[in-house]
């Protein structure tokens, strides 16, 4: 009983810790956006308002214009990977061919070559075709570096899917789309929701790429925002960055809500 | 029928392999040829190295490949470091507490870092580790310092401290989310035999780091290639001189018009064969050490 006791007291001194180390970097930022005179060395600062507020949400407002076009481009984004992806990971999961390999490869290497390079070398043909500067251009630059997390997310899940049961439901009569709709889709579902998460937050963290293709003319947060934190006013730059991590969350929170919501529905403990 | 079963795959992965084939093997494609003059579009075929010479002759490049390369393979050996340890202690202590929420809470909070964009936790660790930041203050309140120049540059400094900072900060998790799983597949009974007969934790730890470091390498692989070659944190955190040399490539990229981009095509190029290059050693590394994990009935 007492040896128990002491790997309890382990686990929460280790949770202590990294509450720590998680939690500690969001305290200057949410101090900063409330400031008003913050001068060194003091801990907090003279006193608070919501002046670096105002400014970005009042005389500013572009924000919501920005908060809507991060996440439509990241819906979208989200959507044509879902579609590219299931027929893809369902091929290199279930089924055996030759130069599986190097699709593989393939598909996996955008996370190792990042979208402003390949950005920069197709930026002439983009312009050739008029979508430099456009919404278009933006969703299509962000496909490359978002598509891999979710091919990953989705082999994983079908490796678990079995073709005995779509071959059960054939033999009850389901045709290709029920197979799909009943058994396929339903199996996918926390892949999906894990591919879905990562595609949104990896098209939300894109600054310089997103500036390239869209040429300033496509104002997501991080273009809104970037002149702001990379130097000038401490407090608005906090503001901006709150608002942008928030935005994040909340979606992310709420893929994670489909998640629990459909596992409940479903009658699976969590 | 069997035509259709042999086809199938290649169908299914069609859609998704022409997508990268355009925007992200036609990227690195044209990438390669502009760099050398060549521009299929206006067929412009001036065929000429100019640009690799000028870039290899470069003090610049070679101090910003430096900078980049230390800064890439601190912040990974670290997070490798930090992010296994966390795993593997995570894992101890689930064989050892009864009730599995207490370690399931741990491991959620862990995870945090690993939702939010990199470029909010650059600001973040920006007002945290700046001069006249809030460790400088948390210091000058705890006595340790007196002036405010007291406290080391941390931010836009030569060495990127603030940099590692910001990436062990969000990669640690990554780590730990690839190495995990691993753990969770180790027979449990493994660890009482090896107590049985007298081992460590410590001993038992490298005894099972092989079968780890398949996962371990891969992750960490992924952070350097990330951190080698990302534009935001180091933008938004690095010194002025020498740049990150993805800093410096968009520099060449976007200042003076068109004068510099074969120039910083020509960077792309070298950082996609340098990464690459790694890739293919870590791939044959792995690839012996699974004939002796095989030899081991893993």
């Amino acid at each position: 009983m007492l040896k128990k006791n002491k790997y309890t007291l382990w686990v929460v001194s280790l949770s202590f810790v990294l509450l720590f180390i998680v939690c500690i970097p969001f305290v200057p930022l949410i101090l900063m956006s409330f400031s008003v005179h913050w001068s060194w060395p003091d801990l907090f600062p003279s006193g608070y308002d919501l002046r670096a507020w105002e400014y970005v949400f009042l005389s500013n407002t572009s924000i919501w214009n920005a908060v809507w076009m991060t996440v439509v481009i990241a819906f979208v984004v989200t959507f044509i990977n879902i579609l590219l992806s299931i027929p893809a990971a369902n091929a290199i999961a279930r089924f055996k061919w030759k130069g599986k390999a190097w699709i593989e490869l393939l598909f996996y290497a955008p996370l190792i070559v990042p979208p402003l390079i390949t950005s920069m070398g197709i930026y002439l043909d983009f312009l050739r075709y008029g979508l430099i500067g456009t919404v278009t251009g933006v969703i299509l630059a962000h496909i490359a570096p978002t598509l891999p997390y979710m091919i990953r997310a989705l082999v994983i899940s079908f490796q678990t899917l079995s073709f005995d049961w779509e071959n059960q439901a054939a033999t009850l009569g389901a045709n290709g789309w029920q197979r799909l709709r009943y058994v396929v889709i339903p199996h996918l579902v926390p892949g999906l929701i894990v591919g879905c998460s990562l595609s949104m937050l990896v098209s939300f963290s894109q600054y310089i790429v997103t500036l390239l293709i869209g040429s300033g003319k496509v104002q997501t947060i991080p273009v809104l925002m970037f002149p702001y934190i990379s130097g000038g006013d401490q407090a608005i730059g906090s503001v901006f960055i709150m608002v942008y991590t928030i935005m994040t969350l909340l979606s992310l929170f709420f893929m994670q809500f489909i998640l629990t919501f459909y596992y409940r529905r479903k009658g699976i403990p969590l | 029928m069997n035509m259709w079963q042999k086809i199938k795959p290649y169908v299914y992965v069609l859609p998704a392999v022409l997508m990268l084939v355009m925007l992200f093997l036609g990227g690195i494609l044209q990438g390669l040829l502009q760099s050398v003059g060549v521009y299929v579009a206006s067929s412009t075929y001036s065929l000429s190295f100019e640009a690799y010479r000028s870039v290899l002759l470069s003090e610049d490049f070679w101090n910003s490949l430096t900078y980049s390369l230390t800064i890439a393979s601190t912040s990974t050996i670290v997070s490798m470091w930090i992010g296994t340890m966390m795993a593997f202690a995570t894992y101890y202590l689930s064989l050892r507490v009864s009730g599995g929420t207490k370690i399931k809470s741990v491991i959620r909070l862990q995870q945090l870092p690993l939702l939010l964009p990199h470029i909010a936790v650059a600001y973040m660790f920006f007002l945290l580790f700046t001069q006249s930041g809030w460790i400088s203050r948390l210091s000058y309140s705890l006595g340790w310092i007196e002036q405010i120049d007291q406290f080391p540059i941390l931010v836009h400094d030569p060495y990127g401290w603030s940099i590692i900072f910001t990436y062990v900060w969000k990669e640690v998790p990554f780590i730990f989310l690839l190495v995990y799983p691993v753990l969770l597949r180790l027979e449990p009974s493994w660890m009482q035999m090896a107590r049985v007969h007298g081992a460590s934790i410590r001993q038992y730890f490298f005894t099972i780091f092989s079968l780890l470091l398949p996962s371990v390498l891969t992750s960490g692989y992924i952070v350097f290639a990330f951190t080698f070659t990302a534009f935001e944190v180091p933008y938004l955190l690095g010194v002025t001189y020498p740049k990150h040399i993805a800093v410096l490539s968009y520099q060449y990229y976007s200042s003076g018009g068109f004068d510099f981009r074969e120039e910083a095509l020509a960077v792309n190029i070298l950082l996609v064969i340098i990464t690459a290059v790694l890739g293919l050693l870590i791939l044959r590394s792995l690839k012996k050490l699974q004939w002796h994990v095989r030899g081991a009935r893993w």
